[in-house]
């Protein structure tokens, strides 16, 4: 495998999962409100 | 100064970090999007490791959050712990969610370099080996504390656990010093100032360390607020 797909894979997964701590936590926090 | 001691109370503590979330999250969105650039784009290629060094520029922030934020973890949670104080147990809690995210994420982004440089996804090396310990000792937290109904017993049961593993985090940090290892040694050398690699490299180094940092305080902060919120109703229905 080229040095490419490292790459964008440790970059695509990084973004994936502060990502998607960021859109759990807006929905908890829409959630939360009254 | 007795002002800020106000602050060790949630309801006090709820409003100023709401309004501290934004002060760091839109820094970080910024830096990232300048980190990703510098990174991917300006950086030039190693020429002994091609393009694949690239990793280290998320690898890195990710190792020193993952440690950083367990030791920040413990404090809050001996805190807490110590001084009844319950504002610091739930920033505990809060912290203990990022900092395994980041600890994963050095793994993970350890792993996809490791393949084309050391040749295997993964080796049983001395700093490899301990992350991982750091790794279980988050979600040793985290499962500890969701198996426990009443939060004053979680936060406790979790405080013995936090500073119990503290004393992980040293051993990861010299791992590289006390043993013969795979992993390579320091590169920036903080005590000393000193680095050992190209100026626009350590540039989109900086750039996405202080994205990482700026996300974790935004993030940590927006959780710390929902945990306040969460546990308010559950006291409220009690």
């Amino acid at each position: 495998m080229s040095h490419g797909f490292y790459v964008w894979a440790a970059y695509g997964a990084a973004l994936l999962l502060m990502g998607g701590e960021v859109l759990v936590l807006i929905r908890r926090r829409r959630k939360g409100r009254p | 100064m007795s002002n800020w001691y106000k602050y060790a109370s949630p309801v006090h503590l709820h409003p100023l970090a709401s309004r501290l979330i934004p002060w760091f999250a839109i820094p970080a969105a910024i830096l990232l999007i300048a980190g990703l650039y510098v990174g991917l784009v300006l950086a030039p290629t190693d020429f002994q490791q091609g393009d694949v060094y690239r990793v280290l520029f998320i690898h890195v922030p990710a190792a020193w959050i993952g440690m950083f934020l367990y030791i920040l973890m413990a404090v809050y949670a001996a805190i807490g712990w110590a001084y009844n104080a319950r504002a610091s147990s739930m920033m505990a809690s809060s912290l203990s969610i990022t900092g395994a995210l980041f600890t994963f994420l050095a793994l993970l982004t350890g792993a996809l370099w490791g393949k084309p440089t050391w040749g295997t996804w993964w080796a049983w090396d001395a700093r490899t080996t301990s992350t991982l310990i750091l790794l279980f000792l988050y979600i040793g937290f985290i499962a500890l504390q969701s198996a426990i109904d009443d939060p004053r017993r979680a936060d406790r049961a979790g405080a013995v656990l936090a500073l119990v593993g503290v004393i992980n985090v040293p051993i990861i940090y010299f791992s590289v010093q006390w043993w013969n290892t795979l992993h390579q040694g320091a590169t920036i050398r903080i005590a000393s100032g000193t680095t050992t690699i190209a100026t626009p490299m350590l540039v989109a180094w900086l750039i996405m360390s202080a994205a990482c940092w700026l996300y974790s305080v935004a993030v940590v902060l927006s959780r710390l607020c929902c945990i306040i919120e969460d546990r308010e109703q559950l006291e409220a229905t009690q």
